[in-house]
């Protein structure tokens, strides 16, 4: 199948790779079973239902605008089809929480501007052991 | 590709794989070694993470996982197979480990944030209607049945080479192709 070999090819990995693996050489990732990660994200959700978010939005642009006014920190936050923003929240300097829903559910990503990432944003879950997110 | 330290010095191509030299440099924990090695591999790794899952997020997942996996494992290579036949298992093994649940909700995560780097090369490509529609289609075999379609058709293997990776028999990965062909044709049958 000629398509096949012309849209599997080979592609250029990208150049982070190398700083991951460093990375990941001292602080080797957990893996996480399916249950915990539903668990965490439920805690997730649970988490946002109570605290309301500071600004309440599904207009990406508004989100992005009201974290970088607080922040200082630049999201890039767009548009999908099958997941859309719905809010953000500031936890603490350098760390917010982002709402989003996907389909029926919802969900929250922490964002932090972690010195340890070299200046670049990580993202990961409520529950930072359950291994979902990475930078 | 710049291949660093031994092998420039040396000469020796590590195109066909890892030199000995080059191996038994990474056991001593050599860094210069490992990163030859590396430059060498790593886009054949990342390429099967990326076609096996379809998403970029999950494919640089996958192939941190395996080089420091390849990292801490690598005095587990006897010789006994070829050192690209080891490689192969171990990036294998990885993708046939994700998790479909988890799969999904980092894939929404990547949803989330816009990629700063979608104007490059590989998102452009990706974005063509025909590649996302393959892509997609893939997605949909079954794990066994994928990553037989992506040692083929990624990395050009033969039926005997996917079968050694796979651990499985020719007849056997002869028979997963021919379903994955199927399913495919039907799927993409309008392109």
């Amino acid at each position: 199948m000629d398509i096949l070999e012309r849209s599997l090819g080979r592609v250029e990995a990208p150049a982070e790779l190398w700083d991951r693996v460093l990375e990941g050489r001292t602080t080797r990732r957990r893996s996480s079973a399916p249950w915990m990660l539903a668990l965490a994200c439920a805690a997730a959700a649970v988490a946002w239902a109570v605290y309301a978010p500071a600004v309440k939005s599904e207009d990406p642009a508004v989100v992005r605008e009201w974290v970088k006014a607080r922040t200082g920190m630049d999201l890039p936050l767009g548009a999908s089809a099958r997941v859309r923003v719905t809010g953000a929240r500031v936890v603490r300097a350098g760390r917010v929480e982002v709402a989003y829903r996907a389909g029926d559910r919802v969900g929250v990503v922490l964002v932090s501007n972690g010195r340890s990432h070299g200046g670049r944003l990580s993202v990961e879950c409520e529950a930072p052991a359950c291994g979902l997110c990475h930078s | 590709m710049v291949l660093e330290g031994h092998d420039r010095e040396t000469g020796e191509s590590l195109q066909t794989g890892g030199s000995l030299k080059t191996i038994e440099a990474c056991r001593r924990g050599d860094r210069d070694a490992f990163r030859a090695l590396f430059e060498t591999h790593q886009d054949r790794v990342y390429s099967i993470a990326l076609r096996y899952t379809g998403e970029r997020a999950r494919a640089l997942d996958i192939a941190q996982d395996v080089f420091v996996k390849l990292l801490h494992n690598i005095g587990d290579f006897r010789g006994e197979s070829g050192f690209e036949t080891w490689l192969y298992r171990l990036v294998v093994n990885r993708c046939l480990d994700e998790r479909r649940s988890a799969h999904r909700l980092m894939g929404l995560v990547g949803d989330l944030f816009a990629r700063a780097d979608e104007a490059s090369a590989l998102d452009a490509m990706l974005r063509s209607e025909m590649q996302e529609r393959v892509q997609r289609a893939v997605a949909l075999l079954p794990p066994e049945q994928r990553i037989v379609v992506v040692l083929r058709y990624t990395e050009g293997l033969s039926y005997d080479e996917i079968a050694r990776v796979a651990g499985v028999s020719s007849g056997t990965v002869a028979s997963r192709l021919n379903r994955a062909h199927k399913f495919l044709e039907k799927k993409l049958k309008r392109l």
